[in-house]
């Protein structure tokens, strides 16, 4: 009640702040070939030495002077575009940018380039180009999205080919994924090959590490915010591209010219064109299916539905076959209640499911699970004056958890077999105010968030409220003792968490080329993906909040220093960040998690802490351009007992996360070297990751068993790696050609057997031998891409 | 099941290669191995019982003689009798007690006494139903297993309760588990997914492929479920493969207790088991 009275009160504020001496100019900044709406295009008015972005729809707002005006236009990759006019009232300006030819691309250099990186009051974030991700050497030739942004400070993964991405020190279920506002549950194509974003189908990718927003919420380490394509509003075109691994293919045109368009976009693997297998029951393919349509009743109405289908389908001959992947369906509504009020309301279907047929003769079963979400939110955007904004809104998630169940097929007669199903409803409210004060802007929001775990669903009840206990003379954890059982209702309230989440951004801008910010955040994460593998997998478990498990909450702050050199030629950045994590949880030594109806009962909870410096110094134009990302960061945890006398995990001592690296770097060039020949390098280090060596070894059960020490407290070797790329482009017969192009690269140039594990086994042939062993994935690798546009 | 879902993940190993490397590593504290399991034979009625205490080592150590046969062992029944074991002349770290029937659902206890502490660990013996038919079954070659003959069992899982199976194979007295990551799967069996069902053409080694003419004998053998997991988990960490979806590697805590020193902890376990064995000589596989 008191927050409602909070919200009325600073948009009241908000109004008395009017300027009289202004007038609002708005409108949508859209490419002139293919009627995309551009996000991000900087508007400048001269007069003021200020200016604006668009949102991620396109829009912007902006009051300017009443009188003549100079409104400057510009973008990465377009023709700036000025306005001159005299402005005696609101107005709307819709504005359609120009791609810029390559011979302009060179003018661009000596004219005067945004400097967003320096007067926007964000930090923390990172921007990638769909045109970037596609010029890097990758491996076997398939742009990703994920590994791209790997490249960049602050972003770390478990090896090569594991799945997700870790953020600051944050596990990969701490990532918000959304794809047009679709949660993305797993982001991992072929179990981390490749990842669920095919880069034709987006336009927009936008990762928040720190001074997140106080839109978003619901994962405690990052937001990946990616955008799809609306769909050539002006013609009928499309792209395709052949490669190693996938084809993909894009269709995208209008409907209704100027007011509807579509996007169609696909993308299939090659069965098991590199899966060796001698079988040819054997089957491995992964696709992913875009779709987007769009209608603008008015400028001021516009409806937009999108879709996202993937799948990975593994089957080994007669033994068994497991599928997997998310859908996600979103509708949106913009609608412009006036030129300073911008609202969108969204509603969002999310499922992801995994599928296991295990077709061993005579147990046959199935094995299935899911996750659904239902979501439905309205945002607000309210602009006052130049000075003054604020945004709003509300988000209501209703979420089923079903861990599994399994049933006998092919007539066996395995017993059925039911995990139980969860549900809960996530709220959540925020108001974020932007304001101005000479060169210092500060965003000042808060998020309320509740989450309510309900019925139905029989919860234990342990001896004394512990569910897992410690066994001081075996030295190991075992379940707590059950006492009973509560049995809630449908519906019926079995937890109840809520937070407050405060969110703040500091921009003091010193001069053009050089600003000082700070910002914090607190985000609060009501469940969690449960996996005691080494990386995640389809198979590990979401699990929320509840009786047992403690949401997950995560502040952090951030400082940093931006400078741009050289007219913006280059753009320089050094954050410092420190994290803090309460209610993390791992698993005790030798837990089962995938067949357990009580995780409580292997899992321990405790705290987590990251601190890390990160360098970032990117080249934005002339014939060689690219980046040098530096990370150095200690990423750790502590995991004490339930009882002081306890030892938790690893003695109750902080120890490194999994994917922790000290060093960190990454240097990536793109040349030109002629107007259709680009060459692209990469170069990685990153010190080894923790894992876990053996003692000593023993026998038992006829077999060496490796007794191992202390959870990761030893390092794999240093991970280095050097990959280019060659891209030529063929030459555009018309000017309707889209042309076409050649991307030959080479992963791994040097072809080092970076370890992804070090592993102990004993010899099957020689038994009583044994051996440290190092699985490593990728020694050098060549690949070849052709792409075309029609 | 929980092992079906292991197997899936075997993919990696298709596009991950491998490599031995040298690698230094620490010196383990000097902790004593307990691998007892005391047996209650069905239909026999005599037998003798076995502990075999040895000593951690050096990892890469491969030929280390590691047997302790400094120990004094014994076991303790429910009416507090002490029935001592002896040293087995010429196996290293073996003790025996001759000619002991434990009873059903009896609740023993082994002391062992070494290095001036006494290690204690205690075990309820645990049922199990008789093993209903041994055969063979031609198994064509597939992903994860050669092919030939495999030997296979039916037994009936009694309804109601829940079962833990542990299955050892002897061929001339030796037993024949190798090292293989779906030992998980094979070897232990928790009656999770078919209780109160006749399982037929269950594998208790789908490694091994047999010779005509081999005598195999098969043990099946009851678990409570500590022992279960601890079993399990010795070949969870047996069976990693270098993969991202291996369990991460993890000490592994038996039901030995040190009660002179808990910090000071053994490794290995007591289990206390009925059996039933059957034997079976691999026929030509005149099917084929």
């Amino acid at each position: 009640m008191n927050k409602k009275n909070l919200i009325l009160l600073l948009l009241f504020y908000t109004q008395v702040a009017f300027s009289q001496q202004k007038v609002s100019v708005s409108g949508y900044i859209r490419d002139a070939e293919t009627g995309e709406d551009l996000i991000g295009a900087a508007v400048y008015a001269e007069a003021i030495q200020n200016g604006t972005v668009t949102n991620i729809y396109g829009y912007f707002t902006f009051s300017v002077p009443v009188g003549v005006n100079v409104l400057r236009i510009t973008y990465v990759g377009y023709e700036p575009f000025e306005i001159r006019g005299d402005f005696k009232k609101d107005q709307t300006i819709n504005i359609d940018l120009k791609p810029s030819s390559e011979q302009l691309e060179e003018v661009t250099v000596t004219g005067k380039i945004e400097n967003a990186n320096i007067s926007k009051n964000e930090m923390s974030t990172i921007q990638i180009e769909p045109k970037t991700i596609k010029s890097l050497p990758a491996v076997l030739g398939e742009p990703d999205v994920i590994k791209a942004i790997q490249l960049l400070p602050g972003i770390t993964s478990a090896g090569d080919g594991a799945s997700g991405f870790n953020v600051r020190g944050g596990n990969v279920d701490q990532n918000l994924i959304l794809l047009d506002e679709g949660i993305i549950y797993n982001s991992a194509h072929l179990l981390g090959l490749y990842s669920v974003i095919n880069p034709d189908a987006v336009k927009d990718i936008k990762l928040y590490k720190g001074g997140i927003p106080a839109k978003y919420g619901g994962r405690a380490s990052s937001v990946m915010d990616v955008r799809q394509k609306e769909g050539n509003s002006k013609r009928l075109g499309g792209e395709a591209g052949v490669g190693l691994i996938s084809a993909r293919a894009l269709l995208e045109g209008p409907i209704v010219k100027d007011k509807s368009s579509f996007l169609l976009a696909a993308r299939r693997s090659y069965g098991d064109a590199f899966l060796q297998l001698v079988d040819n029951n054997n089957i491995a393919y992964f696709y992913d299916l875009n779709v987007k349509t769009n209608y603008k009743f008015s400028d001021k109405d516009r409806v937009f539905l999108s879709g996202y289908f993937g799948r990975d389908k593994f089957e080994l001959g007669s033994i068994f076959s497991n599928s997997w992947g998310n859908a996600t369906a979103t509708l949106r509504w913009n609608h412009l209640f006036s030129e300073k009020l911008f609202a969108n309301f969204s509603g969002i279907y999310s499922n992801y499911d995994y599928s296991l047929d295990n077709l061993t003769t005579g147990s046959e079963f199935n094995r299935k699970s899911n996750i659904i979400t239902y979501n439905a939110k309205a945002d607000f955007a309210y602009f006052s004056n130049d000075q003054n904004q604020v945004e709003f809104g509300v988000d209501a998630k209703r979420i089923t958890f079903k861990p599994g169940k399994i049933s006998p097929i092919e007539g066996s007669n395995v017993n059925v077999f039911n995990l139980d199903e969860s549900y809960a409803t996530e709220l959540a409210g925020y108001i974020s105010i932007d304001k101005k004060f000479g060169p210092v802007s500060i965003t000042l929001g808060t998020r309320y968030s509740a989450f309510i775990r309900q019925g139905e669903q029989s919860i234990n009840i342990y001896e004394n409220n512990q569910p897992i206990v410690y066994n001081a003379n075996l030295g190991r954890y075992e379940n707590g003792t059950v006492i009973g059982t509560k049995t809630y209702k449908r519906g019926e309230q079995i937890s109840f968490f809520q937070n407050i989440e405060p969110r703040l951004n500091i921009t003091t801008i010193l001069n053009s080329a050089t600003s000082i910010k700070a910002s914090y955040n607190r985000m609060a994460q009501y469940m969690q993906l449960i996996s005691n593998t080494n990386s995640p997998t389809p198979l590990d478990i979401w699990t929320p909040s509840g009786p047992f498990i403690k949401p997950l909450l995560v502040d952090q702050v951030a400082l940093g220093l931006f400078k741009n050199f050289k007219e913006n030629t280059y753009e320089a950045s050094v954050e410092l960040y420190y994290k803090q994590m309460q209610n993390v949880i791992d698993y005790v030594d030798g837990a089962d998690l995938l067949t357990n109806n009580f995780l409580e009962t292997e899992l321990l909870s405790g705290k987590g802490r990251s601190v890390g410096l990160e360098l970032y110094v990117k080249k934005n134009t002339g014939k060689l351009t690219g980046w040098i990302s530096y990370t150095l960061s200690r990423s750790e945890q502590q995991i004490t007992g339930i009882n002081s006398l306890d030892p938790g995990i690893n003695n109750g001592e902080y120890y490194a996360l999994n994917f922790d690296k000290m060093h960190d770097l990454s240097i990536t060039s793109m040349y030109e070297l002629s107007e259709r020949v680009f060459l692209s390098a990469n170069f990685v280090y990153a010190t080894g990751m923790p894992t876990t060596y053996p003692e000593g070894r023993y026998e038992f059960a006829n077999l060496v068993v490796p007794h191992y020490g202390q959870r990761n407290s030893n390092r794999l070797p240093d991970y280095h790696r050097f990959d280019i790329s060659l891209t030529l482009e063929g030459k555009k017969k018309s000017l309707e050609d889209g042309g076409h192009n050649w991307v030959f690269g080479l992963y791994n140039i040097y072809n080092r057997k970076n370890a992804n594990s070090i592993f102990f086994v004993e010899s099957e042939d020689n038994p009583g031998q044994v051996s440290a062993n190092k699985s490593y994935l990728f020694g050098i690798t060549p690949s070849i891409i052709y792409n075309f546009k029609f | 099941m929980k092992i079906s879902v292991y197997i899936i993940l075997l993919f990696f190993l298709f596009i991950s290669c491998e490599q031995e490397i040298d690698l230094a590593l620490n010196e383990p504290d000097n902790r004593l191995v307990v691998e007892a399991r005391l047996e209650l034979p069905i239909n026999v009625k005599t037998t003798d019982q076995f502990v075999k205490l040895t000593r951690i080592n050096n990892y890469f150590d491969n030929d280390a003689s590691t047997g302790v046969t400094d120990a004094s062992v014994n076991l303790t029944d429910e009416r507090g009798i002490e029935h001592p074991y002896f040293l087995v002349e010429g196996k290293e770290g073996v003790y025996k007690l001759s000619g002991f029937i434990p009873k059903r659902g009896g609740k023993y206890i082994l002391n062992i006494y070494w290095n001036d502490a006494h290690y204690q660990a205690s075990e309820t013996v645990v049922d199990v139903p008789s093993i209903d038919s041994v055969y063979q079954i031609f198994e064509a070659e597939n992903t994860f297993e050669d092919g030939g003959l495999k030997l296979a069992i039916d037994f009936t899982d009694p309804e109601g309760q829940s079962n833990f199976y542990f299955w050892e194979l002897y061929v001339n007295n030796e037993n024949i588990l190798r090292v293989d990551s779906g030992n998980s799967n094979n070897v232990v069996a928790s009656d999770d997914l078919f209780n109160g069902q006749t399982i037929r053409g269950y594998f208790p080694n789908e490694e091994r492929v047999f010779e005509p003419g081999e005598e195999v004998m098969v043990k099946q053998i009851g678990l409570s479920e500590a022992a279960f997991d601890f079993y399990f988990q010795i070949f969870e960490q047996t069976g990693q493969t270098g993969s991202f979806i291996d369990v991460p590697p993890s000490k592994i805590n038996g039901n030995i207790v040190n009660l002179t020193d808990n910090e000071n902890y053994a490794l290995g376990y007591f289990s206390a088991s009925q059996t039933d064995t059957k034997l079976y000589v691999i026929q030509d596989d005149v099917e084929r």
